[in-house]
């Protein structure tokens, strides 16, 4: 026998409620990303955004 | 006397006006007598800096000078590891965080002549932007006791705002350093991501944390910025560029840049007096040559969520121990907080990394093509009473810190560099503040465009009253 399932607490709810709402949005601005992105890009996009240095 | 600036009293050690030795104590002197009231320091190293104090003067004396900010007494975030000091992270456990290493930024001022006042309070494990702290007391803003001082750095915008310190350090992963230095009315950094190695100091996001300088003067951070910056082999994500000499580069001409006023998000929902605060500033930036204009923004709110995803991961990964076995250690917010971060997927988070890198080229391509720096309000509100932002269910006081923060954390999520500079002040005598963003990399020009304001402006130089 297995014990009754407990209603979620509300803090538990809402977060919940968080992480769909931030689901949503990656699936939204996801749509359209590149096959060949990687996080590790990230810096690649910082050293290529700045100015060239000067010598 | 404690009313120095970095570079004025680095100025009068060096022409022997003062010895470092009476400079640290009176800033010790200070401490004791007012802090109990602010609550800005977890620990202070009294014994230490007196010591080290003495030895820079013997130094000095012998015509030996360590560097820059020799003699310089600074304070540190308590994430940063300093040898021979705990480390708490504003935790309940007084070394929550332990380093093989001493936090690089830490031992780059030390070694440009910077002494040690203490570890400064901070919002548990840096996660909040009030201040609020259960186990070291509620940071007080000194301008106006019982009202937030900003977090998660509440106590290293304090202790200068207070006058404990001429320069502190903060992190900044959602907007902890700019929003305590905005509700505090002092200076403060967040570098470009990579700038500033994190070698040392606690994580909680590895993918959004900075390590910057507060001050009362942009010229003050632009001394420490340089000091601090460049490649270390602690942090692998520290990046090779050159680190310019930023204070030499303050007074080039600033009439040639033009200056971006975001169209939307920015402005919007801000507290009466804000908005007019940050359009005067504007208007001033005006009188200088500088042409601002509008320009359209990528979708803040997308940057935010971005960021968000990458946080709640990450501090949960990090914080994993503390949560499964002492949550009842922790404030509930702070619990709130990490708990969420168990549930975001491993799609969600591989998405959100690889966005990341998408909008940030993006953002550098639309905005810095028409622009040289964005200005934006700081902080939607002046410092709210601590009791209201504390109000409520912990859900609710995540809510609330969601909406402080939402100035600052796409910036985190974008990586750039970002300057919080005072730019008035509330009815009722709070202090308000813009940041200037802008492309990787350019310190300097954010830094030279705040400098150029403060030159003819007096916000900085106002003091609270505190006896």
């Amino acid at each position: 026998m297995t014990a009754p399932e407990q209603p979620a607490r509300a803090d538990e709810r809402r977060a919940r409620a968080d992480v769909a709402a931030l689901a949503g949005l990656i699936e939204r601005a996801g749509a359209a990303i590149a096959l060949g992105e990687e996080p590790s890009n990230f810096a690649a996009a910082l050293e290529s955004g700045a100015e060239p240095e000067r010598d | 006397m404690t009313d120095w600036t970095i570079v004025g009293l680095a100025e009068a050690i060096r022409t022997k006006k003062i010895s470092a030795t009476e400079a640290t104590r009176e800033y010790l002197d200070r401490i004791a007598r007012l802090d109990p009231k602010i609550r800005s320091f977890i620990t202070v190293d009294g014994d230490g800096a007196l010591a080290a104090a003495r030895a820079l003067d013997t130094d000095a004396a012998a015509g030996r000078w360590r560097g820059p900010l020799h003699g310089v007494p600074l304070a540190y975030k308590d994430l940063c590891h300093v040898a021979g000091l705990p480390t708490s992270c504003g935790t309940k456990t007084a070394e929550y965080f332990t380093s093989p290493r001493e936090c690089t930024a830490v031992v780059r001022l030390r070694e440009a002549g910077a002494i040690t006042l203490g570890k400064l309070n901070m919002s548990e494990l840096a996660l909040g932007p009030f201040g609020d702290n259960a186990h070291h007391g509620d940071v007080q803003n000194p301008w106006r006791l019982g009202h937030v001082s900003g977090g998660s750095s509440s106590g290293s915008a304090a202790a200068v705002a207070a006058g404990f310190a001429p320069g502190t350090l903060g992190s900044d992963t959602g907007g902890s350093i700019r929003l305590p230095a905005a509700v505090c009315g002092i200076v403060g950094l967040k570098p470009t991501y990579g700038r500033v190695s994190r070698a040392g100091a606690m994580p909680l996001s590895w993918s959004l944390d900075h390590i910057g300088p507060m001050t009362r003067t942009v010229h003050d951070a632009a001394v420490m910025l340089a000091i601090i910056a460049g490649h270390d082999p602690g942090d692998a994500t520290s990046s090779h560029r050159r680190v310019p000499d930023y204070a030499a580069a303050l007074d080039a001409p600033v009439r040639a840049l033009r200056v971006g006023v975001p169209e939307s998000y920015y402005f919007e929902g801000l507290a009466p007096g804000v908005d007019a605060a940050v359009r005067e500033a504007l208007r001033t930036l005006g009188t200088l040559g500088i042409a601002t204009r509008p320009v359209r923004v990528p979708d803040p709110a997308v940057q935010s969520g971005i960021a968000n995803v990458l946080a709640r991961a990450e501090s949960a990964v990090i914080h994993e121990r503390v949560v499964r076995e002492r949550p009842h250690e922790l404030q509930p917010a702070v619990r709130t907080r990490l708990e969420v971060g168990f549930q975001i997927s491993a799609h969600d988070y591989l998405q959100a990394g690889r966005l990341r890198a998408q909008l940030a080229r993006q953002f550098v391509a639309d905005v810095f093509a028409e622009v040289d720096v964005l200005v934006a309000p700081t902080i939607p509100e002046a410092a709210p009473a601590l009791a209201n932002a504390k109000a409520g269910t912990a859900e609710d006081v995540v809510a609330r810190m969601g909406t402080f923060s939402r100035l600052t954390r796409p910036f985190n999520g974008l990586g750039l560099p970002a300057l919080s500079v005072p730019c008035g002040f509330s009815a009722d005598g709070r202090p308000l503040a813009m940041q200037l963003v802008g492309r990787p990399f350019a310190e300097s020009t954010v830094l030279r465009v705040g400098h150029a304001y403060q030159r003819v402006t007096d916000w900085h130089t106002r003091r609270p009253a505190l006896g």
